[in-house]
């Protein structure tokens, strides 16, 4: 005579196989009624565990239901294929290659999306971002920032002027957006490290590269100590995220009021040495007009053009797709 | 400023293994930008374009303004060519172009290759060239003549090619508005050891009883430090020679007379502007002072310029006869029948050469060195220079030592105190004082003296722009390289600066938009009074007028915005027109007005007030499955939900109400929270629609960013929702037509026991009778304490009917 084990075991086998062959849910019943039913098999193994030794009651008891649970299982996966199956048969001519339901994809102006990145990566660096008024007296545009009318550094940047004036003093649309730097150092202490974006003006007509209205951002650091070095660093960082991790850049000297020395930033992308911001030493008249010892900080400031940015980004031939807004170039730009 | 290499080679010596791209590299790191390099020559053949001189010219047969030319290039080797040129001359030594060459046509703008042809029937063999046809400068008025010690077979390319640098020069460095000052420079930045070779200045003088020499007046020293005369008696006025013109052509100056020509070729070589004067249409003494009011000298231009006091000016006894350092007048100019010569080399103060020539929109060469702040001694210099190369070209005698008036002139050198320390902080890295002083030394600087432990550097008399050690660093690191320089990162601890509270909310709403689907716009800032006018009506405008520009670059952008409602309508007005639909845009930027006590923007101390808005507008149908459009256009409630959302999102309680705002339609509220109102929302009007020339409906919706952010709310804290089962029971109230949805909505959601009442049927019909509708709610009863029995619930239900009956003379449907 078998086990009960050997049994329960060519029980289950032979349930499994037998429930290959079924076919459609009246016979799928019939099969549960016979394995899994009260006068099934196993049924009958449990309903005389009373018969089998006490010391293997539990064990076989234990096995009975665990084959019974998993019958059941299998019967409620056959169930299910039957039920697609007819689901499938009524929808018989679905066509999944039809489109979902419409959503709409809005899309952030390029410029935003330049300006956003420009800003995460100074942040990374510590920078954080302040706004500021872009209409300006030209105490705060220009001459606190060691542009006198009388002296041709002026005429670097062409100004559109405005027909009113604020205690006194002529008001202009804002060159740049250095003259934050002078807001901002009235009324913080350093260690500052600040990234102002914003809309800037110049009078100059438009052509492919040229726009009377942009967005620039300037970056300013002033503590103990910072150097040129310093300021290599943090441009070269800067390149690194923004145009990847193979951009070069090149410091030359330039010129610009407000800094001593000055210096342009090139970067080494697609091919060529391109310009993209202008920077250098925080004049030590500007640290000393703030009320600092220059002997004791230094600082460094940086200014770049986000459309020239936004340019060399998307390979973008012309200045002027950025406000004539339509909506096919628009849609092009995913964030 | 242009920059011949060939002229720059006459000063300094650049070794043969630096190339021009190396001379243009290194410039630009080191010193000033160069902005484009000009070939010259690159391209001509020398065994084809070499030096000729012509033998003989016969008339052409056929032709009235074409002659014949023999040309010879060697002992044995004559071509004939037919020739075109007025100023063919026996005995000219010219370039000539052999059959084969390569040559420019300035009138195709293209080159071609030169064949033997017939002309008129004569046949030539060959071409003699014009500076033109050989890409030198575009003269083509006639045949390029060499000079006559020019040796015949001499290729073209030996004498004549050369790059020429176009070099932009910073506002502070006037000593590089020069050949000799670039030339200086380009040997600092190559560690060069040659001497500069400075130009010859050694001149005879015969003094010469009959014409005696002019007073010089100064009445304003401050304005004048220094004034240089020199007469010169006999003069020939006459064309310069050759090799004065190429000069003066590689610059982009155009020659006059010898003696203009040659003021302005030491302009050139030196960076001094000289001014020459037609010495006997002058009267009595040389005075220079500020003008009086209401003289008027007519400049060499032309023009008529009426001075005033802040100009400064050179005079005679009789009448002003020079803006000084800006041009010269009319009266007083050199002209072929001129025979001496009062020649002016001075010093003027660079402001008010600036007002002037600002003043009167008069940029010259001379004008744009003097504003920059040239050093008084080079007036000397660039006096002899002029003076000896007037005797050598234009013959004439000078009659007296020059005569330099000026006031108490400091010609010791400036010094600077540098302190190493100082440098090394800066630069960020361990430099020496010799290797600092070893690259200052290439660039003219020198130490005068050590003084407790400073150095004291001194600045070469030439360097106007050098007052302070951080001036001095620049100097030395530029020379140094920027590239030798170590990258080190910012230390210290970073700043925190606390965000901007208006910057926050408007990244996080325009994100929002654009996840619902907007496009971003960003739009010009400055539009007309009739836009805005266009969008906001006569009366919003006037009473709020726009700041209007001084100078503008177009009728179209004359004011500043006080709204950006009409850039969005613009922009939708563009997008139809170039057959685009579905349009969903939106914008954040500001809008500017003037300040007033009640109204400052969102920047306290700004001198406008300023103020942000996030505007959005839709024209678009609805959707169907497929995307294509329906016959139902985006409408109130849509753009209404879309706003609900954006609120819902930023945890603000609005509430809607009607509103009074131009160009909208009756569907328009104002958007409130805790009743402030931060915007409103509508559809536009078709006046105001067809002054944009728009055809379809519009949505529009402004938000006030800066009311806005102070009426946020810190985040809500999370509240336990209520783990008790809730009851739904649905309800409809049948209310006059009046009524709206929100005072329903409120009763409903005052019962403590009520969470949510949504609406989700209205209707309207004859079972109702007139003037009746029926909302119906779906009411959610929960409580947070226990689970509610049936009978609360209706003993609750049963108090707001009442409420709605007693309130609203409602009628519950069954």
């Amino acid at each position: 005579m078998s086990t009960i084990n050997e049994q329960l075991d060519s029980l289950k086998t032979e349930a499994l196989s037998s429930l290959n062959n079924i076919i459609n849910k009246e016979e799928l019943m019939m099969w549960r009624t016979k394995y899994t039913g009260r006068s099934s098999a196993l049924s009958s193994i449990l309903k005389n565990l009373k018969d089998v030794p006490q010391e293997k009651r539990k064990e076989i008891g234990l096995l009975v239901n665990d084959i019974k649970k998993n019958l059941e299982l299998l019967f409620k996966d056959k169930d299910a294929s039957f039920d697609n199956k007819i689901a499938n048969e009524i929808d018989r001519n679905i066509d999944i290659s039809l489109p979902g339901l419409p959503v709409r994809n809005g899309s952030l102006h390029p410029i935003t999306i330049a300006l956003n990145k420009t800003l995460k990566v100074l942040s990374q660096l510590g920078f954080s971002s302040i706004e500021g008024p872009e209409a300006e007296t030209s105490h705060y545009n220009f001459d606190s920032l060691r542009i006198p009318d009388d002296h041709p550094a002026r005429d670097m940047w062409d100004t559109f002027w405005l027909d009113s004036s604020f205690n006194n003093e002529e008001l202009l649309l804002r060159t740049h957006t250095s003259p934050m730097q002078i807001r901002f150092l009235e009324e913080n202490d350093p260690p500052i490290r600040i990234a102002v974006p914003g809309k800037c003006y110049r009078y100059e007509s438009t052509d492919a590269t040229h726009e009377w209205m942009m967005h620039q951002v300037e970056i300013l650091a002033i503590d103990k100590n910072v150097s040129i070095a310093n300021l290599k660093a943090t441009l070269q960082s800067f390149a690194y995220e923004m145009f990847g991790s193979d951009a070069k850049i090149m410091l030359r000297n330039s010129y610009f009021p407000f800094v001593e020395p000055g210096v342009e930033m090139a970067v080494f992308f697609r091919g060529e040495w391109l310009e993209v911001m202008g920077a250098g030493m925080v004049h030590p008249d500007i640290i000393s007009a703030a009320g600092y010892d220059p002997n004791v900080y230094s600082g460094f400031a940086a200014g770049m053009g986000i459309e020239r940015i936004a340019m060399l980004l998307w390979d973008i031939d012309d200045i002027r797709y950025f406000y004539q807004n339509d909506l096919r170039f628009l849609k092009k730009f995913k964030n | 400023m242009f920059v011949s290499i060939n002229w720059i080679r006459e000063h300094i010596t650049i070794p043969d293994n630096i190339s021009v791209d190396e001379i243009v590299d290194k410039l630009t790191k080191a010193s000033v930008e160069v902005d484009g390099v000009k070939t010259i020559g690159d391209w001509w053949d020398p065994t084809l374009m070499q030096v000729g001189l012509v033998n003989n010219i016969l008339p052409h047969p056929n032709a009235d303004r074409l002659r014949l030319a023999d040309i010879q290039l060697s002992n044995n080797e004559i071509e004939r060519v037919v020739c075109g040129a007025p100023n063919l001359e026996i005995g000219q030594k010219i370039i000539f172009a052999k059959t084969g060459s390569k040559v420019f046509s300035p009138k195709d703008n293209k080159f071609f290759v030169l064949e033997t042809a017939s002309i008129r029937g004569i046949e030539s063999n060959g071409m003699v060239l014009s500076e033109s046809e050989m890409g030198i400068s575009d003269s083509h008025e006639g045949i390029l003549v060499l000079d006559k010690n020019v040796k015949i077979g001499t290729p073209a390319k030996d004498i004549l090619s050369d790059v020429i640098l176009d070099v932009h020069i910073w506002p502070n460095r006037p000593d590089l508005m020069n050949i000799v000052g670039i030339a200086r420079e380009i040997d600092a930045i190559f560690n060069s050891v040659s001497t500069l070779i400075l130009p010859d200045i050694k001149f005879d003088i015969h003094e010469n009883m009959d014409i005696s020499f002019p007073n010089i007046i100064i009445d304003t020293k401050d304005l004048c430090p220094r004034y240089i005369g020199i007469l010169l008696k006999d003069v020939s006025i006459g064309e310069s020679p050759q090799w004065l013109k190429d000069k003066l052509l590689s610059t982009g100056l155009r020659p006059i007379y010898n003696v203009v020509d040659i003021t302005n070729y030491v302009m050139m070589e030196l960076g001094q502007p000289l001014h020459a004067f037609d010495f006997n249409s002058l009267e009595g003494s040389i005075i220079v002072r500020n003008a009086k009011k209401g003289e008027i000298l007519k400049t060499l231009d032309g023009i008529d310029r009426k001075l005033s006091p802040d100009d400064l000016v050179i005079a005679d006894d009789n009448a002003v006869i020079a803006l000084a350092g800006v041009m010269g007048g009319a009266n007083s100019q050199i002209t072929d029948a001129t025979h001496n010569v009062f020649l002016e080399a001075a010093n003027f103060h660079p402001n008010s050469i600036r007002k002037t020539s600002q003043k009167f929109d008069l940029r010259s060469e001379s004008s744009a060195r003097f504003e920059r702040n040239l050093p008084p001694y080079l007036a000397v210099i660039a006096a002899q220079r002029a003076a000896k190369l007037i005797q050598d070209i234009c013959g004439g005698t000078i009659i007296h030592e020059l005569v330099d008036v000026h006031g108490q002139l400091d010609v010791n050198p400036q010094l600077v105190e540098m302190d190493i320390q100082y440098v090394k902080k800066i630069c960020g890295m361990n430099v020496s004082e010799d290797e600092v002083l070893q690259k200052l030394e290439l660039l003219g600087f020198s130490l005068h003296s050590k003084a407790n432990g400073l150095l004291v550097i001194e600045i070469p008399l030439w360097r106007t722009d050098i007052h302070i050690v951080d001036d001095l660093i620049e100097e030395f690191i530029r020379i140094y390289g920027y590239d030798s320089v170590p990258s080190i990162p910012l230390s210290g601890s970073i700043p925190m600066h606390p965000q901007q509270k208006i910057v926050g909310i408007r990244d996080k709403i325009k994100d929002m938009f654009v996840n619902k689907g907007f496009h971003e716009i960003i739009t010009y800032s400055l539009t007309t009074i009739d836009k805005l006018t266009a969008a906001l009506g006569e009366s919003a405008v006037s009473s709020n007028m726009p700041v209007s520009l001084k100078n503008t670059l177009s009728s179209e952008r004359s004011v500043l915005r006080t709204t950006l409602k009409h850039s969005l309508l613009e922009t939708i007005s563009y997008n139809l027109k170039n057959g685009q639909q579905d349009l969903w845009f939106f914008e954040a930027g500001r809008a500017y007005a003037t300040k007033n006590d009640l109204y400052e923007g969102i920047y306290p101390t700004s001198p406008l007030a300023e103020d942000e808005f996030i505007v959005g507008a839709i024209s678009a149908k609805v959707k169907d499955r497929f995307d294509m459009n329906t016959n139902k256009n985006i409408g109130f409630f849509e753009a209404k939900g879309i706003l609900e959302s954006i609120f819902n999102n930023l945890e603000l309680q609005e509430s809607y109400h009607d509103a009074n705002v131009y160009g909208f339609s009756n569907e328009l509220v104002d958007i409130r929270i805790k009743d402030v109102i931060v915007g409103h929302l509508g559809a536009l009007n078709a006046s105001v629609l067809h002054q944009f020339d728009i055809n379809e409906s519009v949505i529009l919706f402004e938000i006030n960013l800066g009311l806005l952010s102070k009426v946020l709310a810190n985040h809500q804290p999370f509240v336990q929702f209520s783990k008790f089962p809730p009851v739904v029971n649905d309800i409809a109230v049948v209310l006059d037509v009046n009524v709206l949805h929100i005072d329903i909505h409120n009763v409903l959601i005052e019962s403590p026991l009520v969470v949510s009442a949504q609406l989700f049927d209205i209707y309207s019909g004859d079972q109702l009778g007139p003037n009746k509708k029926s909302l119906a709610y779906k009411l959610t009863f929960q409580s947070f304490e226990k689970t509610l029995t049936n009978e609360e619930v209706n003993i609750e239900q049963s108090k707001i009917i009442k409420t709605l009956i007693n309130k609203f003379d409602a009628t519950i449907r069954e």
